[in-house]
């Protein structure tokens, strides 16, 4: 019984509140635009980084984790029931027309998604031992069974002398004992089955606005592309290396989710938010959303997603010759500069 | 800077050495700037790739990235910022939309060949590492059973235990109230008493003595150690008594240590 009040539980923190949250973020554009794939990346965008800036006081002041869970959930919960207020007609037609929308997926839509399941079935079911857990998914139990944050080594359990500068910046692993919280689960299972199961569908949502964007004009392609990059994925094995390994075998650690989310959603929404004549202030906002995410999740994205910006934004300049884009650009990644001067301060 | 474009090719070779998949990527920029008419949408693209690529590949840059921004031995994460999946995939579209303008049998050849071409030329993440999980945390069954049993046996005391090679990844991701001299990382990072203790897990014969010694010396009250007679009647001997057995491991207890009155007589030693 408690498992199913946990899955249901799960469903609601991974699915329903990104989605709410996503729906508010993308409510105020004069461009509406219903996408469920939009809505869950910049969902997943806003909440990231307004974890970030939640989460980084609390770790300096020595705060209870617990309070912390309060202080994210009341507002985030109020929002997504006003999303939800909001958007209730649409939610409703939208939910009618489900059956009418399946029956319209092309073939190539029903492969990629069969693709997808499989992979996030077997990533769910299937176990991968990955030594960086012991970094990872040890910090979510420390912080969980001490009601602290980053103040106990996670390797060894004795207190910190000094802060581990490499990953107090990025509080992922926080976030993981946050849902571990909220769902009544082990950290250990959120992160090596929950996490797995919705991150790996999220990577392909964020794929999918690129596609999208690509092929505006048909869908057929947009999902012909999603079904070659479900592919091209299971078939990156060449390289430890790689985003497609990270995603399928361990998608529950930060820089796997930088990877394979945050990047790809940088670059669409860099390009949403430059590739415009008159961009809308949201689409700069959601791009500095991602970027906050970005640190939030791992140390490298505070360095590596100022640069895609960088050179999207070069790119953009040349495209359109106007300087504001660069502007914009740099002050979208106000978060990341001063992660990465405070990095260089206590390194 | 020599040193920097050795780098910048160890991490290429390192990254995409394993297959052929960087020769789609490669084929799928240039469809992105010749193939039929330019779009802008796939000029942008491929002008991004272009861009990551010259910073990656300019030494000047790329050192400036290694040094100041995100490390020699991580520097191939900057191959996360190319959309390596995204341009092949959409490159594979347009030339099986290309050959459907010939004909249906065309475009469903051009399929076929294309999911033929990801899949010889890459290689299948699955089946490799990956197991049907013993439990539903997906940890080592041996480890939690072991942390059961401490969970049940000690009611009033910290947690502070020597525990084997296998067990250091993964047992405080199971139970954080397990404290344990040393982490993941290697015996150089180490202080001297945990290098020792890491060594005899590793010995054999294990030098019992050496490991009790080092513990007490910690205020270590938990050795967990495979068990036999031997290990038995050494850690005895010194004070680390048999609380129970859990499948091959012993788990022996010491309940001065770790106290004041303990600490003081090792100071006295």
């Amino acid at each position: 019984m408690s498992m199913i009040i946990s899955a249901i539980l799960a469903v609601i923190v991974f699915l329903i509140v990104p989605a709410l949250i996503g729906m508010l973020a993308n409510a105020f554009r004069r461009k509406k635009h219903f996408s469920m794939a939009l809505f869950l990346v910049s969902g997943y965008g806003v909440l990231f980084a307004f974890f970030e800036l939640l989460v980084l006081p609390f770790i300096y002041l020595k705060l209870p984790f617990t309070l912390m869970v309060w202080i994210y959930s009341i507002p985030v919960t109020l929002l997504s029931l006003f999303s939800l207020y909001l958007h209730r007609h649409v939610l409703l037609g939208k939910l009618r027309g489900i059956p009418a929308v399946l029956k319209g997926l092309p073939w190539c839509a029903y492969l990629a998604a069969a693709l997808i399941l499989l992979q996030a079935l077997t990533a769910a079911v299937r176990m991968h031992v990955d030594d960086d857990d012991a970094f990872y998914v040890a910090t979510a139990t420390t912080t969980v069974e001490t009601n602290t944050i980053f103040q106990y080594d996670a390797y060894t359990g004795l207190p910190y002398e000094e802060l581990p500068s490499r990953y107090v910046l990025s509080p992922f692993p926080v976030w993981n004992a946050m849902m571990s919280t909220l769902t009544g689960l082990h950290p250990a299972i959120v992160a090596h089955t929950v996490m797995p199961a919705f991150y790996i569908p999220l990577a392909y949502a964020a794929l999918f606005l690129l596609a999208s964007w690509l092929f505006e004009k048909s869908r057929i392609n947009a999902w012909l592309l999603i079904f070659f990059a479900a592919l091209i994925q299971i078939f990156s094995f060449y390289s430890i290396y790689t985003g497609g390994t990270f995603l399928l075998v361990r998608i529950w650690q930060g820089k796997a989710f930088l990877a394979n989310v945050l990047l790809p959603a940088i670059l669409y929404f860099c390009i949403r938010a430059m590739n415009q004549r008159k961009p809308a202030r949201t689409d700069w906002l959601l791009l500095a959303a991602m970027l906050g995410a970005s640190c939030m999740v791992s140390s490298m994205g505070i360095m590596l997603a100022p640069i895609a910006v960088g050179v999207m934004g070069i790119v953009m300049y040349l495209t359109h010759k106007k300087l504001r884009i660069l502007g914009y650009g740099a002050a979208c990644c106000g978060v990341n500069l001063i992660c990465a001067a405070v990095y260089i301060l206590i390194r | 800077m020599a040193e920097t474009i050795r780098l910048i090719f160890h991490w290429l070779t390192a990254y995409f050495g394993g297959g052929l998949h960087w020769l789609l990527f490669l084929a799928s920029v240039i469809v992105l700037f010749f193939l039929g008419e330019a779009s802008k949408k796939r000029q942008i693209l491929a002008y991004y790739c272009a861009g990551i690529l010259f910073l990656y590949f300019f030494p000047l840059t790329a050192w400036i990235i290694m040094k100041a921004c995100i490390g020699t031995d991580t520097y191939w994460r900057m191959f996360w910022l190319l959309p390596v999946t995204p341009v092949i995939a959409y490159a594979l579209v347009l030339l099986v939309r290309r050959a459907e303008e010939r004909g249906a049998r065309e475009g469903l050849a051009a399929l076929f060949a294309c999911i033929l071409a990801v899949i010889v030329t890459g290689s299948c993440i699955y089946g490799k590492g990956q197991f049907l999980p013993g439990n539903r945390f997906k940890l080592n069954g041996d480890m939690m059973a072991v942390c059961q049993f401490l969970e049940e046996y000690n009611t009033d005391e910290e947690i502070y235990a020597a525990v084997p090679p296998e067990f250091v990844s993964s047992i405080r991701q199971y139970d954080a109230n397990i404290k344990q001299p040393y982490g993941r990382y290697g015996p150089e990072e180490w202080q001297p008493l945990q290098q020792q203790i890491e060594y005899v897990y590793k010995q054999n014969p294990a030098d019992f003595f050496g490991l009790t010694a080092a513990c007490k010396s910690l205020g270590i009250n938990y050795i967990i150690f495979p068990h036999s007679e031997e290990a038995s009647a050494a850690f005895a001997a010194d004070g680390y008594t048999l609380a129970g057995n859990v499948g091959v491991y012993g788990i022996f207890h010491n309940p001065a240590c770790g106290t004041e009155d303990d600490n003081q007589s090792q100071e006295e030693i």
